[in-house]
């Protein structure tokens, strides 16, 4: 058998991920790719891969996958019971960390303790099927799913210590298209339903009052855009149309977008909002504060990262 | 054109024709700036997004403010010209409910051009309008089908719609085009907003001999016969 995981149990709506598909839009194809796309660089840095190669994106329940040969993986994102059980031997692994996978090991994983998506890269990325530039698929995983991967010998186990996951709930957006009530971020008590997805996470709560057109065009929207609908607002998420019919309120902030992706159903959510300087400013300083702490990761990773693949090279 | 700010890392330029949209959206492509993603037209609006890597969004905005168009070029809208073999499950309801014969909905229907003015819903989906008046006026289906055939043809409003792939969908079924107009795998993408769109009827024979046949627009109106490759 050629080398890859194997998928014992997909886990609750666990799909591959990569940076997504650009400049597709236009023909109505979302951009997709991995919904907190830092915690998957941080994943792929720490077994030296390209930021955006792909990996899984796990949702509240992660799930079971073997090794069909030997190979570097590593997990990032929102915390996960981890555990590799190897020859009937089990030992818990933490996230974020990477670790070696001997050939018919098994990586179970349980659920996120906090957060909403955990990441798992493989050394060298997975080769599943490329469309349109990307291999990001909206089609989840199920049980007997091959995903091919190269295989990487002598891997040693890194855990990232000093990494503290937490969850803040605060995003900063912009007012919308549609102008309402500013004052509804203050008063709104929304919180995350349990029918939120990659397409948008959906919110419990009251909706502003704001106008609607009795002959509304769609529009353009992206990632980001809070919508109105008669059963609440949808913040649209990276798999969301490329084209919406309900009133734009606010938008997300770029800074903020991947912590949208974290966001737990039942939990409460609010919104702040900040004027587009400011925006800016908070997105130089996450980028910046990504930067740091992927050249701190590939500086750990150093000469592990330099080990040969001993499978096909990467076609990254 | 007016310039709004779509979140801080897109913008949404506002024009007063859908044909003024087509043209700015083209002469940004044209201008292929390293920070600009993606360029969407929906109808008289234009969406632009900033790839991941965009640093200076000011001076993005800066250059599209600078950007004019020239309207109308001759040569920039495309035909596509699509083959139809009516036989949809909703023809005899909108006769009725139009006060037409099938017929006479058949006839209204391929008599018209129209213009590709969004293109969304599904990857390749487009609307395009506008239906002839004898058209006009179907609200959509109370319930959606949960599943409705790839290639069918239908209306809805004052647009009408080709269902790339099978989908849910609550347009009136028209009929059905044999040939794909989106295939995902090869990048292929029949249409664009500002493509003039036409439908020909054809019968169950040349349904059958066209079946999976690649629909591709023309750039020049004339030569219909090389519609399909």
């Amino acid at each position: 058998m050629s080398a890859g995981l194997l998928v014992v149990r997909p886990g609750l709506a666990t799909t591959v991920q990569d940076g997504g598909r650009r400049g597709h839009r236009a023909q109505g194809v979302p951009t997709g790719g991995a919904f907190d796309r830092s915690s998957l660089a941080l994943a792929n840095a720490l077994v030296g891969n390209p930021a955006d190669a792909a990996g899984l994106e796990m949702t509240l329940l992660g799930g079971a996958f073997e090794a069909t040969a030997p190979m570097a993986v590593a997990l990032a994102g929102a915390p996960m019971e981890a555990t590799i059980v190897e020859r009937g031997v089990a030992r818990p692994v933490r996230v974020p960390g990477s670790f070696h996978l001997a050939q018919g090991a098994r990586l179970e994983l349980g659920g996120t303790t906090s957060g909403a998506r955990t990441y798992l890269a493989v050394r060298g990325g997975l080769q599943t099927n490329l469309v349109l530039g990307s291999r990001s698929s909206e089609e989840r995983l199920t049980v007997g799913t091959f995903l091919p991967a190269p295989c990487t010998d002598g891997f040693s186990v890194r855990f990232l210590h000093s990494s503290v996951y937490t969850i803040d709930l605060l995003f900063a957006i912009m007012s919308g298209l549609d102008a309402i009530d500013e004052s509804f971020w203050d008063r709104a008590d929304l919180r995350v339903s349990a029918r939120s997805d990659r397409m948008g996470i959906r919110l419990e709560g009251p909706v502003p009052s704001v106008s609607f057109e009795s002959e509304r065009r769609s529009v353009p929207v992206g990632p980001g855009a809070i919508q109105v609908t008669e059963s609440g607002l949808i913040v649209l998420g990276v798999a969301g149309g490329t084209m919406g019919g309900y009133p734009i309120v606010g938008h997300v902030i770029a800074a903020e977008l991947d912590r949208v992706g974290q966001a737990r159903p039942g939990q409460g959510l609010c919104f702040v909002l900040v004027d587009r300087e400011k925006a800016r400013r908070l997105d130089q300083t996450r980028r910046e504060d990504q930067r740091r702490l992927l050249s701190r990761v590939a500086a750990a990773v150093g000469d592990a990262g330099a080990l040969a693949l001993c499978g096909p090279a990467p076609r990254e | 054109m007016i310039l709004h700010p779509l979140g801080d890392r897109a913008f949404l330029a506002v024009f007063f024709r859908e044909s003024e949209a087509v043209a700015w959206a083209s002469a940004v492509r044209e201008r292929a700036l390293p920070e600009v993603a993606d360029v969407v037209v929906a109808y008289e609006k234009v969406a632009v997004f900033a790839g991941p890597d965009a640093l200076d969004l000011d001076a993005l905005e800066g250059a599209l403010r600078s950007i004019r168009a020239i309207e109308g070029a001759p040569d920039a809208s495309r035909l596509l010209v699509v083959p139809v073999l009516y036989d949809g499950e909703d023809l005899a309801f909108v006769a009725e409910a139009l006060g037409l014969s099938i017929d006479d909905v058949i006839a209204c229907h391929q008599a018209t051009e129209y213009v590709v003015q969004a293109i969304g819903f599904l990857p390749g989906f487009p609307y395009a309008g506008a239906l002839p008046d004898t058209l006009r006026g179907l609200a959509r289906r109370a319930s959606p089908r949960v599943r409705v055939p790839a290639g069918s043809v239908a209306i809805a409003g004052r647009q009408t719609c080709i269902y790339p792939r099978e989908s849910p969908g609550g347009w009136h079924l028209l009929g059905r085009t044999p040939c794909s107009i989106v295939d995902l795998e090869a990048g292929h993408f029949a249409c664009a907003v500002g493509d003039r769109l036409r439908f020909e009827r054809i019968d169950r024979d040349a349904s059958e001999a066209m079946r999976g046949r690649r629909l591709v627009a023309l750039a020049d109106a004339g030569t219909a016969r090389d519609r399909v490759v």
